[in-house]
């Protein structure tokens, strides 16, 4: 995962150095950006969270709730990258809280980790057809008057078998994509997010350039074609409103809280590249908490921007009524993305399967992004010795084949369930976040100890900084603890988030996890010791002499 | 049966003596893992610490100081300036922390050597050697009184002036070129390694690798027991794999990627092969921390990544002519 190379006489950083062997990692920090970007894609956030936020929040202001966001996402960027840049290892949270707190407290963190991973693994594998196929072939049936298009995109998002084919596909090359190194992974990963943001792009520029009353006759002129309607513009809005949509509410500054935990599904994960820690370049610098801190912020913004220009474009009541079933159900596609509604004002098959296609490209890449977690989580345990050593096998390219197979296979068995038990698994889906929370909630835990457990390492490191005398890092840590709290009691409190309806559900997947963390760590201390290996020696700190 | 028990006891050698030791290497100049490794004799309960090589930093870090005190310098990628002593004594002990030198120095005086590259030559060995021997003197003085033997070679990236430091140690043994004893274990040491592209202090051919590990090993009394404590690991061994690079030490790219290639030295696998140690002890290849087994023999890359402050080693327990225990920890 390093590469040898020589050390210059003069460093760039005006170091003297010597002729002697050195190590350059392999992610550059505008790789590590991206990585730290895709998680909280505006293309995703605008086409999957933006309007159940706004169903979720009748009233609530989605500006404002991302101006509130954005502390919290610094607060787990900072949390994740300073920690990061002090011990910068692959293995992530495992690392960071086994390394500072304790390695127990570390498998709590990973199994929650994992659990989470896992579970959305598996929804990338349905969305890949429910939001991404389906749409596609519904929208570009529905433009371009293909009929059975049309049937076929709405018969795969409820076929067990479509569903499987396409999700397994997708896991086959969000994997196949890793095999060839660093190098290869990176290019393919830049580009596919070039794509997606492409998509974006091409239709916030259709925003910029056409007008909302441009918007109006030509989704008229196309509702007509299908339904028979003269003005569906408007009956959508006030078939919404007969079914109790709010589609123009007054603000609330209450309604406003729920769509602040529910932008959080999104907007919070911008540590990605903690992951791969051991693999940045210059990990020890600032940069790595800055790419972080980019990586969230950036998308907030954006999300922001694009969310006024289709509100401008479409009509935010249009919008809010398209969302809540006003649509006709002849035209009705799932989730009203803003590609389909793009499409139909642009008026052009070509360009609704250019922004299909362009986004569906999202759904390998946040797979194999989300399978960094559980590859080097995998990795890091078999080098701490608590896996088999066989699972650190990397191919001829340095790709840890036999760890990545490992994540995508346990991703498969859980999207088989999904597939199979749909009411389930979306049961269980929404408790992702809440179990991903804890162990974001121990990083933080950790950046709020590391300078004071870890002294020597944090003032030899780039993240010794303080604010008024504390420690930044351990300000980030009580932030990202702060920021799981404020999550966990929304999604306690808010009944139309989906997750307070079974608690007993709700604890046995997110507690249940940490206590199994837990449990293995005493298990494998235990049987290694019948093997005459003290598995706490791996962890433990030396004192210098 | 208990005669019977008592009789294989008698026939034993007197070898079977349970021995634990202590194995790290390639911690490049950082303090803190010399500390660490130190102290890792009676963290782990050792009777030996042996360290494996490269034991010198990489590069000096000039500060450049003020005529009122202050001080200013480019570190980790970032500007860091003070006024205080305790503040320049803070940036010292990262520099150290990090694996690199701290050189307190005028504006003018770093400019000149900027551009000098004898004088800059000549101060990293200065400085080096200085450190190294203030990591020699600790040693030496704290070590007897916990009853632990210290066993240093250099590695291939040492400058030759170390050998002098490590030689004129008073309990460090300085076991490069021999045969010394660990324990009731013969070991035998060697820090060269097969050529490398960046040409450092030490480098040997294969042929000329193997005559002089041969040398070594022929004086062996019992090499079913001995301990090979060889910088360089055994080519293509898993504990050897690193990308390969060009001759203007550029990287090669194989089908638009690194190409990662193993590196370890032929001579290395020979002699193992050949002579069948109990145990060899390896470092060099920072990136390839490992374990395998060539033939009887247990062949451990301890791995580096001296620049975090965490020390990579082994702790390996030896019975007679078995390896009771082993595991790679990282303290």
């Amino acid at each position: 995962m390093s590469e040898a190379q020589a050390v210059p006489e003069v460093g760039k950083s005006g170091l003297f150095a010597r002729t002697a062997t050195g190590l350059v990692r392999g992610v550059p920090p505008r790789s590590s950006l991206i990585i730290n970007f895709i998680p909280g894609h505006p293309t995703q956030t605008m086409a999957a969270v933006l309007l159940f936020a706004l169903a979720v929040g009748p009233g609530g202001n989605p500006f404002l709730a991302l101006l509130l966001v954005v502390p919290m996402t610094l607060a787990f960027s900072y949390a994740f990258g300073l920690l990061t840049q002090m011990i910068p290892r692959s293995g992530g949270d495992y690392m960071l809280v086994s390394r500072v707190v304790h390695p127990a407290i570390g498998y709590v963190s990973v199994f929650c980790m994992t659990t989470a991973g896992l579970l959305s693994n598996a929804f990338f594998g349905l969305a890949v057809v429910t939001a991404g196929l389906s749409p596609l072939c519904v929208s570009v049936g529905l433009i371009g008057d293909y009929p059975g298009l049309v049937s076929w995109g709405n018969h795969i998002a409820t076929s067990k078998g479509w569903l499987l084919f396409f999700g397994l596909l997708m896991f086959a090359l969000a994997g196949a994509m890793q095999l060839f190194g660093w190098r290869w992974t990176l290019r393919i990963q830049n580009v596919a997010f070039w794509m997606v943001t492409a998509s974006l792009l091409l239709c916030g520029l259709m925003a910029i350039i056409l007008s909302k009353s441009h918007f109006v006759s030509k989704f008229n002129g196309f509702a007509k074609g299908i339904t028979g309607q003269p003005d569906a513009y408007a009956g959508t809005i006030s078939a919404a409103v007969k079914n109790g949509v709010a589609v123009s509410p007054a603000f609330s500054f209450g309604q406003t809280l729920p769509i602040i935990a529910v932008f959080a599904t999104t907007a919070i994960f911008s540590y990605w590249s903690t992951f791969v820690g051991g693999e940045l370049r210059q990990a020890s610098t600032i940069k790595t908490s800055n790419t972080m801190a980019l990586g969230g912020v950036i998308p907030l913004i954006l999300v922001a921007g694009f969310t006024a220009l289709f509100f401008h474009a479409f009509g935010s009541d249009f919008m809010r009524a398209a969302n809540g079933g006003g649509l006709p159900e002849k035209i009705a596609v799932p989730g009203t993305p803003f590609f389909y509604l793009s499409s139909i004002a642009v008026g052009s098959t070509f360009f609704a399967i250019l922004v299909f296609v362009l986004y569906i490209v999202f759904w390998p890449l946040i797979t194999y992004i989300s399978s960094l977690q559980q590859t080097r989580a995998i990795f890091a345990m078999a080098y701490d010795g608590v896996l088999p050593k066989s699972v650190t096998r990397v191919n001829r390219y340095g790709c840890p084949w036999l760890a990545l197979l490992i994540a995508l296979l346990m991703s498969a068995v859980v999207f088989i369930w999904a597939v199979f038990n749909a009411t389930g698994f979306f049961q269980v889906l929404v408790y992702a976040l809440l179990v991903q929370l804890i162990a974001m909630a121990l990083v933080g835990f950790a950046g709020v100890l590391a300078p004071f457990l870890r002294p020597d390492l944090y003032r030899a490191s780039a993240s010794q900084k303080s604010v008024a005398g504390i420690p930044l890092v351990s300000i980030a840590g009580a932030g990202a603890i702060l920021t799981a709290v404020y999550v966990w009691w929304a999604y306690l409190h808010y009944d139309q988030l989906g997750t307070n309806a079974n608690l007993g559900k709700l604890f046995a997947w997110t507690i249940g996890p940490a206590v199994l963390g837990f449990a293995f760590y005493l298990a494998v201390a235990a049987y290694k010791k019948t093997r005459g290996t003290d598995i706490t020696l791996v962890y433990r700190e030396i004192p210098p002499e | 049966m208990l005669l019977g028990r008592r009789h294989r006891r008698s026939e034993e050698p007197a070898i079977a003596e349970t021995m634990a030791l202590y194995y790290a290497s390639d911690v490049h100049g950082s303090e803190r893992c010399w500390r660490k490794f130190l102290g890792a004799g009676r963290f782990y309960g050792v009777r030996a610490l042996i360290m494996g090589g490269d034991l010198t930093g990489k590069a000096i870090v000039p500060i450049e100081s003020c005529d009122d005190g202050s001080f200013e310098t480019t570190f980790i990628g970032e500007t860091r300036t003070g006024r205080t002593p305790e503040e320049l004594d803070e940036l010292v002990e990262a520099i150290r922390f990090n694996g690199m030198y701290p050189w307190l120095a005028p504006a003018p005086e770093i400019a000149r050597l900027r551009d000098d590259a004898t004088a800059r030559e000549a101060l990293l060995e200065e400085t080096m050697l200085a450190e190294l021997q203030r990591w020699i003197d600790l040693a030496d003085e704290r070590m007897p009184g916990h009853g632990i033997d210290v066993f240093v070679m250099p590695g291939n990236d040492d400058p030759w002036a170390c050998d002098a430091v490590l030689e004129a140690a008073t309990h460090v043994t300085a076991c490069d070129d021999r045969v010394t004893m660990v324990g009731p274990h013969e070991m035998i040491s060697c820090g060269y390694a097969n050529p490398t592209p960046w040409h450092t202090p030490r480098e040997l051919d294969e042929d000329a690798l193997y005559a002089r590990i041969k040398g070594l090993a022929d004086q062996l009394e019992d090499p079913a027991t001995a301990i090979f404590n060889l910088h360089v690991p055994p080519y293509d061994s898993g504990l050897d794999t690193a990308n390969e690079m060009n001759a203007d030490l550029t990287l090669k790219y194989v089908g638009g990627q690194p190409h990662p290639i193993p590196v370890g030295s032929h001579a290395v696998r020979q002699i193992i092969e050949e002579v069948q140690p109990l145990v060899a002890l390896h470092g060099h290849i920072h990136e390839s921390r490992g374990e395998v087994r060539i033939g009887r023999t247990l062949a451990i890359n301890t791995g580096s990544e001296y620049n975090s402050g965490h020390i990579h080693g082994a702790v390996v327990t030896l019975a007679g002519p078995e390896v009771r225990k082993h595991q790679l920890v990282i303290g």
